[in-house]
């Protein structure tokens, strides 16, 4: 009997030790150098700085991350810190540095293997030729992500948006409209906001142009409500005014003055100056229209005012 | 019927089997639980002592007492008396009490000066009665850290007052080194000009010998010489006398100036020996503060190092936020700027 109690508690104890051994051993858990620590804390410095608007911090913290990850020839990491760079820059206007920028990226990732990096330099590589007015060269370049990475990667959605926007530019609109729908339902299934909404938007431009009004209005109420989720003054303010013009179309200008009176508000209110112009010249045809000239005097006098 | 016990010797009297391990079990609680009691001293004879304080303030329940750095009882609790006091009641180990005399007295100590808080009892007369339950013992205030900085605090009011005096740009101290500045530069000046005057008059009376000299020769011509040096020395001497009066005014500052010199230098004496005092007490507790202070940064290396091992551990590891690591900013097909901004 004692034998049999010595026996059980020793089984018991073993188990206990081995759960609590498999349970505490765990994955080796080192430490990551302190130069990639480093790195990693510039980047993700970056990260939050673009998140936040702050796009010349973001470009700083960048361009630090991309020193630390060459000095320690971490090319994965110096892929990354490029693409982050040149698509600072294209928010900032500077067209030539970003594509310098792209192309070393891409010889990077070239030299790695790294596909992925590859894929994500060469469709920022088409946004940067778009952006550009150069739809052929961004078409050349969507082609090839789409070679190399497959319809898979994590920014799909957002390459496929821009691939319809080149196809919309181009006069392509069932194309560019069937790869929207692709684009909105890859988007809506990866919770990736953002896309969703300019999907949305795609969708409504080709609406538009098929003379579709009510479906042009739905979806961009759609990517309108998204935009408001995510808070972002230029998405809303581009929302409001093209309902607003779209009420105008449809003779609704009761509706179209109120949207676009918000639509002003909203750019007026985060700096954006010159949309807000634009929102008081498309205020003052629509008053016009309507008749009301204590309205029309009013808007041109804010038009005039100094700071508009 | 066959019963199992018939057929398998392991089931033969089966209950007392189980009883006899039941009651192992049990004598192994009970013996478990003696140990741990004749640890905590559950068992050992005690006594209690009382002492007043104004506060207890850094006093707690629990808290050790120690004679001579060794632990003899700790603190029961406390109670309010009248004037609002506080009796405190230590318990102490009976096997101890021979040490405990009329006259010992409790202080609230620290190990080193900023460590854990103890009560300090110490050994009374030699000749003097043995302490026993319900005695009362006279509790003393003993200083530290605390101290030192209390008599810190005046003295370092005062050197911020003395230096904010002397750096006053209004103040006695910098006028008067801006005045003796403003008087050497000047009297530089003059010393340049007397020489220069002293030149001119060199250059003077060499054209008086020249005059002279020549005075039979050209005699108008020697006037008109005379008459020219007259009006240089006119000249220097109008030169000389804003000079004077800027000297008298530079003297009557710097004598004002120097007047006030020895009050200043009174205080910053007086200054000077209490920082001294105050260096002096820090110094002789400096080797503690040393070891305190490379202690602390010792625990607190040690503390890091346990923070980062219990972090990585299994469950915590799983409780802590994922960590965030560097990714592509948003691609964003949304494209300002181009054709007007938007997607339009």
């Amino acid at each position: 009997m004692i034998k049999t109690f010595i026996r059980s508690y020793f089984l018991f104890f073993t188990a206990l030790v081995i759960l609590v051994g498999c349970a505490a051993g765990t994955k080796e858990l080192r430490e990551p150098p302190q130069l990639m620590k480093r790195a990693d804390r510039a980047a993700i410095t970056g990260m939050d700085a673009y998140a936040s608007g702050d796009y010349a911090e973001a470009l700083a913290s960048f361009t630090e991350a991309l020193r630390v990850d060459r000095s320690i020839d971490d090319r994965a990491a110096e892929t990354m810190d490029l693409i982050n760079i040149a698509r600072v820059l294209l928010v900032l206007g500077e067209h030539d540095g970003a594509v310098k920028r792209l192309e070393e990226a891409v010889t990077v990732a070239t030299a790695a293997d790294d596909t992925a990096g590859l894929v994500s330099a060469l469709s920022t590589l088409a946004k940067a030729a778009y952006i550009a007015g150069d739809n052929q060269r961004a078409l050349k370049y969507l082609e090839r992500s789409f070679l190399i990475g497959g319809v898979k990667g994590a920014e799909t959605g957002a390459i496929l948006n821009l691939q319809a926007l080149v196809y919309m530019d181009g006069n392509r609109i069932s194309e560019a409209r069937k790869i929207f729908v692709s684009a909105l339902d890859f988007n809506k299934r990866r919770g990736d906001a953002l896309e969703t909404a300019n999907s949305y938007r795609g969708l409504a431009k080709v609406s538009l142009h098929r003379g579709d009004v009510a479906t042009a209005l739905y979806n961009y109420m759609a990517a309108y409500e998204l935009d408001r989720a995510l808070a972002d003054p230029a998405r809303i303010s581009a929302d409001l005014n093209s309902m607003g013009k779209l009420h105008v179309m449809d003779g609704r200008l009761k509706e179209a003055v109120f949207l676009f009176e918000r639509s002003y508000m909203v750019n007026l209110n985060s700096g954006r100056l010159a949309e807000a112009r634009a929102d008081i010249e498309s205020l003052l045809e629509a008053y016009r229209e309507l008749g009301d000239e204590p309205k029309v005097l009013y808007w041109d006098k804010m038009l005039h005012k100094d700071g508009n | 019927m066959v019963k199992w016990e018939d057929r398998d010797a392991r089931f033969r009297r089966l209950e007392i089997k189980t009883g006899l391990l039941v009651l192992a079990a049990l004598t192994g609680v009970v013996i478990l639980l003696v140990f741990l009691g004749v640890e905590k001293g559950y068992f050992t004879k005690k006594f209690s002592i009382h002492f007043v304080t104004d506060s207890i303030s850094g006093f707690s329940k629990g808290m050790p007492v120690k004679l001579s750095g060794f632990k003899v009882g700790r603190i029961k609790g406390f109670e309010f008396i009248s004037g609002a006091k506080v009796k405190v009641t230590a318990v102490i180990n009976r096997k101890h009490q021979r040490w405990l005399r009329v006259g010992s007295k409790a202080q609230l100590s620290k190990v080193g000066y900023i460590g854990e808080s103890y009560i300090e009892i110490t050994v009374g007369k030699a000749d003097g009665r043995m302490l026993d339950e319900g005695d009362l013992i006279p509790y003393e205030v003993a200083g530290g850290v605390e101290e030192i900085i209390k008599e810190a605090l005046p003295v370092l009011d005062e050197v911020k007052e003395i230096i904010h005096y002397i750096n006053d740009p209004e103040g006695d101290i910098k006028a008067t080194i801006s005045n003796i500045r403003e008087l050497s530069s000047d009297l530089m000046e003059t010393k340049s000009q007397l020489q220069e005057g002293i030149a001119g008059a060199a250059g003077v009376v060499a054209k008086l010998d020249s005059v002279v000299s020549k005075f039979d020769e050209k005699g108008d011509l020697v006037l008109d010489s005379a008459q020219k040096a007259f009006e240089n020395i006119e000249e220097m001497s109008n030169r000389f006398i804003p000079v004077m009066d800027k000297l008298e005014l530079i003297t009557g500052q710097t004598e004002e100036a120097t007047r006030r010199l020895p009050e200043t230098a009174e205080k910053i004496e007086g200054i000077v020996d209490d920082v001294k005092v105050l260096t002096g007490g820090l110094a002789d507790n400096s080797p503690d503060i040393d070891t305190i202070i490379s202690d602390v940064g010792e625990a607190a290396r040690d503390g890091k190092e346990i923070a980062r091992g219990v972090k990585k551990s299994w469950p915590v590891r799983l409780m802590l936020p994922p960590k965030k690591s560097p990714e592509l900013v948003p691609f964003d097909s949304f494209l300002l700027g181009r054709q007007g901004g938007g997607n339009d």
